[in-house]
């Protein structure tokens, strides 16, 4: 499940710092980055440390958005937390993806609408309230960021 | 400083043309639109200059703040009648002091930040985010301009 706390708390990562220098290039074979890497960054990995950007061409993979690298620290790293804000509204969808194969906890500093985003269900941990609707996703997120 | 600044950044494959109208601008929106590109284009532009294969058409410097968190408030009181971009995740500029240091500076200031600004008075009019305009292929070279969100 995604469990989300919302403002400031300490420990949260900051994920393109923390994937910079510590991804694992096997990362990159696994199906389901392979899917957000095309959704969000518009890339297909090619093998070794190259990655074809429909958008930029050849890149490493320290060029990918911080939004992507940073969903790629939760889902590989889900023994730690990692501070979400760095992903746009466009990794909404996939953060719920996460959530439903494996259990994470993200940092969240800001209000990410989770609308359209397919069957729903968070765990809010500033309240430990499991929640399965957007409305009272928006009531209790609203009152910390 | 005042009035609007009409800025253009170049590279041979990337292009960004926008205008900067307030003393503080919001830059947000999705992931991948080239939020962190701008910035590292401007980073290597005021390291390297016109050397740098960078063109910057811009009536004032524009300059990126980076490096050691702990000298933000030197850096911001030193650079005048300039274009500050802070990327995100720098906390100070949340700030009541940064709100404050800034008030007190020629400059204008534009912020890549998803999180709010609670102690930083800037219009919901200049919030912006980064789109592609025409095709995107490589290696066809890609235009971006802001929208207003």
């Amino acid at each position: 499940m995604l469990n989300i706390y919302f403002g400031e708390i300490e420990g949260a990562m900051h994920g393109p710092s923390w994937f910079r220098f510590n991804f694992r290039e096997e990362w990159f074979e696994d199906p389901l980055i392979a899917e957000m890497m095309e959704d969000i960054d518009k890339s297909h990995y090619k093998g070794g440390q190259l990655i074809e950007s429909d958008v930029l061409g050849p890149i490493p993979p320290e060029r990918l958005s911080g939004g992507l690298q940073t969903l790629i620290c939760i889902y590989k790293r889900p023994d730690l937390m990692f501070n979400a804000t760095s992903c746009g509204e466009n990794c909404a969808k996939w953060l719920l993806e996460i959530g439903r194969r494996i259990d994470v906890s993200v940092n969240l500093r800001y209000y990410m609408p989770f609308d359209n985003c397919g069957d729903f269900k968070v765990r809010i941990i500033n309240e430990d309230k499991k929640i399965n609707n957007i409305d009272d996703y928006m009531h209790i997120a609203l009152k910390y960021v | 400083m005042k009035n609007k600044h009409h800025i253009v950044v170049e590279t041979e494959r990337l292009k960004y043309e926008f205008d900067i109208r307030r003393n503080i601008t919001v830059i947000q929106g999705d992931s991948a639109t080239g939020k962190t590109t701008l910035v590292q284009l401007l980073e290597t532009y005021s390291r390297y200059g016109k050397d740098s294969g960078v063109r910057l058409q811009s009536d004032v410097p524009c300059v990126v703040f980076g490096g050691d968190t702990s000298l933000w408030k030197v850096a911001m009181e030193t650079y005048q009648n300039s274009i500050v971009f802070i990327d995100e995740d720098y906390s100070f500029i949340y700030s009541k002091e940064f709100a404050d240091v800034i008030q007190g500076t020629s400059n204008y200031y534009v912020l890549i930040t998803r999180q709010p600004l609670y102690n930083l008075p800037y219009s919901v009019k200049e919030i912006y985010g980064i789109r592609t305009t025409g095709k995107y292929h490589y290696p066809e070279k890609i235009y971006n301009e802001f929208y207003r969100i």
